[in-house]
């Protein structure tokens, strides 16, 4: 390995439960991601933001690729855009906006990396009309220490393609990414708000909707609120002038715990989520809102997570059939006012897809739960995985940073078959994180 | 107008490349892996439409691979500037240690930028171009560290002073900035005493002040420090260990 390139680093998951030091390296040259020993354990990073630890682990080099952020070539016939894997959501769109092109499938953050997102393959505000980040994927660049350099598309080398979209980092770092772009229809999006007051009745809504952005958020402190919510639907509007361009101050996940006790408990969850409902009731029904501030909402609205403090939170995400999602709704309101449980807030988004990887990816209704933390927060989120079993959910793993083994491989229909296509592809597993040693494929 | 970027791969030289693309300079990109300039100069061209040029040159080599340099240049003229972020550092940089590394370290940081220097002066010189060196605070005062480092550029802050005083009446501006820690590889392993600066940051002043003249330390609070280890009596320096 080059001297000088490499430090110890105490990296924290974003909810902030698990926190371990190891070697890290931010290489910014070709020669430094060659440098260490081809047999070294090691994870890619992107921005550090997932709730898991899937970026980092014990005895794990951390390669962190946010310094490969160079845009390689665009097409403008195809609208195809190859760029390095470092290169963070909020550039890529500052990039195409003013060209009039936009990128479907932006989870909530802006300094999130697109190797994050391809690895985890993420969703944004729409999955069932947008799918999942690897559905914009075109081709792919995988660095394996022992097979080097590997080009891999739906086309070419398709295994790799598709064990690497929602392979959390286990076959190689993504060097570049070439992704399909969309022609922006306007930089304006009109954000509608409905007050529901169960979940059933949000999903109602969002099966008969056909929109551009559309999702729930509800209430999920145990008590008699539970379920009501509001559902929010956009759709392109024009309205004359460019957006002012999103000012926002970074959060990671130390600057998120700063605080250091939690306000969040259940007096203050049930009063913060009766004032989000309150005010959904007064304010004006349609807001207007450019594409950055639409797509990225945590940019600018940081307090939820910040205050969660040190002790961090729980988030669970879970993808439920159609056909189980009246049942997912009566056992989860059951379990979380029969046993009190943590939780704050619940939010809903309809999926369309096909399972793959290790992703969470398919037809259905997307669950997320955010709990704070508690004595009871434990004992909840271990009934919680026998309710996504008992449904038939499959778990997104790069917001949960607890769920054991045995839950992921049970819940996940592709595992088997991504863990014998691994461990063939790579026995001796030299990409290895916290995750991948929990759910064994280390 | 063209700039030459020694040393343009990454780092300073790279957040310098971005810097001067976006104001339209078009651009030479020198470092020893094209691997890394190439895409670089895809994202400069896509950005903000310039015509940027790589090209392979290790600075550890005698002679310098001029003729590769210049024929590039050639579909790129006329050249206005000059500018030298190249610089390396290793962990083996301590007195005693064996000639191979003192000799490397002398060339990259040293013998070749002025080699550099010298081979693009008269060009520079016929249109009024600008010249910039960069340095550090580790020349403030010889350390057991760091030792051929900052010997070398010691000696490479004296020979832009000597191309001030001879550039005096020519009209090409010439700047050398003394830089404290920056936010680059360089500094990542290190475990520094004082907190590192954006090299963005670093860049946007070069640019702003490209047509003036003179040294100056960047970030400047590092003036006073650089200034105060000078005056600190030898009794207490010869126990400290950086
Ligand atoms: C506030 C907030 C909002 C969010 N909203 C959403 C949302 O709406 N939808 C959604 O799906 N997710 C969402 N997420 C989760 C986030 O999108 C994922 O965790 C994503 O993977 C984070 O990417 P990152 O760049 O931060 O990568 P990291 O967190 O650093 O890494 C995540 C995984 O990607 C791998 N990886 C990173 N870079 C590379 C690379 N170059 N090559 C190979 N593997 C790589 C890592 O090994 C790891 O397994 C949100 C997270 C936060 C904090
Ligand atoms: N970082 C600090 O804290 C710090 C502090 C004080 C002063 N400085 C000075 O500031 C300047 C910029 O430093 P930085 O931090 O930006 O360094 P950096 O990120 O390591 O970049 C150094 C550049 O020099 C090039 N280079 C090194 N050896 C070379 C060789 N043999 N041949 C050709 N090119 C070579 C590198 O290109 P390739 O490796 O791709 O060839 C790279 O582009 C340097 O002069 C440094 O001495 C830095």
């Amino acid at each position: 390995m080059i001297d000088g390139l490499v430090r110890d680093t105490r990296f924290t998951t974003f909810d902030g439960t698990l926190s371990l030091a190891t070697k890290h390296q931010r290489p910014d040259r070709f020669s430094h991601l060659e440098s260490p020993d081809s047999t070294l354990h090691r994870i890619p990073r992107g921005g550090g933001y997932s709730y898991s630890a899937s970026s980092f682990g014990e005895n794990s080099l951390v390669q962190e690729m946010t310094c490969f952020n160079r845009f390689i070539d665009f097409n403008s016939e195809t609208l195809t855009l190859k760029l390095e894997a470092g290169v963070r959501l909020i550039d890529l769109m500052k990039w195409a906006l003013p060209r009039q092109l936009h990128f479907p499938v932006l989870p909530g953050y802006p300094l999130i990396t697109v190797g994050g997102c391809v690895a985890a393959d993420v969703h944004g505000k729409n999955p069932y009309k947008d799918g999942t980040f690897s559905d914009w994927v075109k081709q792919l660049t995988v660095f394996h220490p022992q097979k080097g350099y590997q080009s891999c598309s739906p086309e070419e080398n398709s295994t790799l393609f598709a064990m690497t979209c929602g392979g959390y980092g286990l076959t190689g770092v993504i060097t570049d990414v070439t992704l399909q772009l969309a022609t922006l229809p306007t930089p304006w999006i009109a954000l509608s708000q409905h007050r529901v007051g169960s979940l059933e009745e949000a999903v109602r809504e969002l099966s008969s909707c056909d929109a551009d952005i559309a999702y729930s958020w509800h209430d999920a402190a145990a008590g008699s609120n539970f379920g009501r919510g509001i559902v929010y639907v956009g759709q392109w509007t024009k309205n004359g002038a460019l957006p002012k361009p999103m000012k926002y101050h970074p959060m990671t996940a130390n600057t998120r715990a700063r605080l250091p006790i939690s306000a969040w408990n259940g007096l203050t969850a049930r009063v913060a989520n009766s004032a989000v409902l309150l005010q959904a009731r007064y304010k004006s029904k349609i807001s207007v809102k450019g594409v950055m501030a639409a797509s990225f909402p945590f940019a600018t609205n940081v307090y939820f997570h910040k205050l969660f403090g040190r002790p961090g939170l729980r988030e669970t995400q879970f993808l439920v059939s159609e056909d189980k999602m009246g049942e997912c709704s009566h056992a989860l309101q059951k379990l979380v006012c029969d046993t009190g449980a943590p939780t704050m807030m619940l939010s809903l988004k309809r999926f369309k897809g096909v399972q793959k990887s290790l992703s969470m990816s398919g037809t259905g209704y997307l669950v997320a739960i955010d709990s704070y933390r508690n004595a009871r927060t434990d004992l909840f989120m271990h009934r919680l995985d026998q309710l996504i079993l008992d449904v038939g959910g499959q778990p997104n793993l790069s917001k949960d940073s607890r769920m054991p083994g045995e839950v992921a491989e049970l819940s996940i229909a592709s595992f088997a078959q991504f863990k014998q296509g691994l461990f063939a592809y790579d026995a001796a597993r030299t990409m290895r994180s916290e995750l991948s040693r929990r759910i064994g494929l280390s | 107008m063209t700039w030459i970027i020694v040393g343009g791969s990454s780092g300073l030289g790279r957040a310098l490349a971005e810097r001067f693309a976006a104001a339209g300079c078009e651009l030479v990109l020198l470092s020893r892996d094209v691997r890394d300039t190439t895409p670089l100069a895809s994202h400069l061209a896509i950005k903000y439409a310039v015509k940027v040029s790589p090209v392979a040159i290790d600075l550890n080599c005698n002679p310098l691979p001029f003729a590769a340099i210049d024929s590039i240049l050639e579909g790129h003229l006329p050249l206005k500037g000059l500018l030298i972020p190249a610089g390396v550092n290793d962990d083996s940089d301590v007195v005693g240690m064996g000639d191979t590394t003192l000799e490397y370290l002398t060339r990259v940081n040293y013998l070749a930028p002025c080699q550099l220097l010298n081979h693009y002066l008269p060009l520079l010189e016929q249109n009024s171009g600008v010249i910039v060196g960069f340095g550090s605070v580790a020349t403030a005062r010889g350390r057991s560290r760091n030792a051929a480092y900052a010997a070398a550029k010691s000696a490479l802050e004296s020979y832009f002073e000597s191309l001030a005083h001879h550039a005096a009446n020519s009209g090409i501006s010439c700047q050398y900035y003394v830089l404290g820690y920056l936010d680059t590889n360089l500094a990542f392993a290190q475990d520094l005493l004082f907190p590192l600066a954006s090299v963005d940051r670093i860049a946007d002043v070069v640019y702003r002040r490209r047509f003036s003249s003179g040294r100056r330390f960047l970030p400047r609070p590092w003036y006073i420090l650089y200034r105060a280890v000078q005056f600190l009596p030898w009794v207490i320096f010869k126990r400290l260990s950086f």
